[in-house]
C-alpha cells in the first residue's frame, strides 16, 4: 500500500506562453490573460493566469504527490482565489495534512503562495476518499 | 468570441438552467493541456485529467456568451468520482444556484455536473464568480 504523504511542497512557474496555450485549450481569450497592453492598463498591471489554470496546476501537483489514487475520487474544496497569479510568477504549493473528516480518507490544507512576495494567492482543502479495507 | 452576446447579471436568475452540452476531449486537447502545464500529465494517456473540470465548468455557462469585462473568479470546488476516458463523450449540465448582491459585489454561484454519456457521474463543480 502506497504511503500517503502528510506534507509536501512543490514549485511551478506560470509563464505568459503557458497562459496563451491554456487560453487556446480552454477557449478563454480574455484580454486580461492574453493581451499585455490591455492588462497593463488594469489594476493588475500585467496579464494574470486563468483561475482554472492555477486549479489545474494544483490538481496535477496532487496527482504527482499522491499517485493514481487521486484520480479515482477526491475533492478540492473552497479553493479561494485571494490574489491574482501574474504572468511569470513562481508559485509554491504547500500541502499539510489536516485531521480526517467524516468520511474515511485523507485531507490536506493547501496554499499557493507567490515565492517572490510571500503573498497567498489561493487557499483551500484537498480530500481523497479511501474505501474501507475488504474482508 | 467577439460576436457572442454578453451574459448579464440580470439574466442570471436563480434556478436558470443553461443548455446542456456534449463534449469530447481529444488527444490534441490533452496534449495542449499538458503543454500549458509545462509537463506531461500524470493522469495517463487515455484518461481526462481532473483539471479539465474547470474548463468544462466555465464553458457550461459561457458557451455562446461572454462575461462582461471585470468578472473575477472568487472560488471553486471540484469533486470527482471517476476518471473519464479520453475520447468518450461527456455531458455537461449547469445551472445558477444563487445570484445576489453583497457589499457592492454581485455574487453568482453556478453548479456544473459532468457525466459520462451513460450518465455515470464524473465530476461536480461549484463556481463562485463576482459578476460585473
Amino acid at each position: 500500500v502506497a504511503v500517503i504523504p502528510t506534507r509536501f511542497v512543490t514549485d511551478f512557474t506560470i509563464s505568459q506562453r503557458q497562459i496563451e496555450l491554456w487560453a487556446d485549450v480552454a477557449d478563454d481569450h480574455n484580454p486580461l490573460h492574453v493581451n499585455p497592453e490591455y492588462a497593463a492598463a488594469t489594476r493588475f498591471g500585467t496579464t494574470i493566469a486563468h483561475g482554472h489554470l492555477v486549479m489545474a496546476h494544483i490538481l496535477e501537483a496532487m496527482l504527482v504527490a499522491i499517485g493514481p489514487r487521486w484520480m479515482t475520487g477526491g475533492e478540492l474544496s473552497q479553493m479561494r482565489f485571494r490574489a491574482p497569479v501574474r504572468s511569470g510568477t513562481t508559485c509554491r504549493l504547500s500541502a499539510v495534512a489536516s485531521p480526517p473528516g467524516p468520511q474515511s480518507g485523507a485531507r490536506w490544507g493547501l496554499e499557493i503562495t507567490d515565492v517572490a512576495t510571500g503573498t497567498v494567492c489561493v487557499s483551500g482543502e484537498a480530500t481523497i476518499v479511501i474505501p474501507p479495507a475488504g474482508p | 468570441m467577439g460576436h457572442d452576446a454578453e451574459l448579464t447579471f440580470e439574466a442570471l436568475a436563480p434556478g436558470l438552467r443553461f443548455a446542456p452540452q456534449e463534449v469530447t476531449i481529444t488527444p490534441a486537447q490533452l496534449a495542449g493541456y499538458a503543454e500549458a502545464l509545462g509537463a506531461d500529465s500524470s493522469a495517463g494517456e487515455d484518461v481526462v485529467p481532473p483539471g479539465f473540470a474547470g474548463i468544462l465548468a466555465r464553458r457550461s455557462y459561457l458557451s455562446g456568451y461572454r462575461m462582461p469585462p471585470g468578472g473575477v473568479l472568487l472560488s471553486q470546488s471540484v469533486i470527482w468520482s471517476a476518471p473519464a476516458r479520453l475520447g468518450g463523450p461527456l455531458r455537461v449540465e449547469a445551472g445558477v444556484r444563487s445570484a445576489r448582491e453583497h457589499k457592492s459585489r454581485r455574487i453568482v454561484v453556478i453548479d456544473t455536473l459532468i457525466f459520462q454519456i451513460a450518465r455515470e457521474p464524473v465530476a461536480t463543480v461549484e463556481t463562485v464568480v463576482s459578476w460585473p
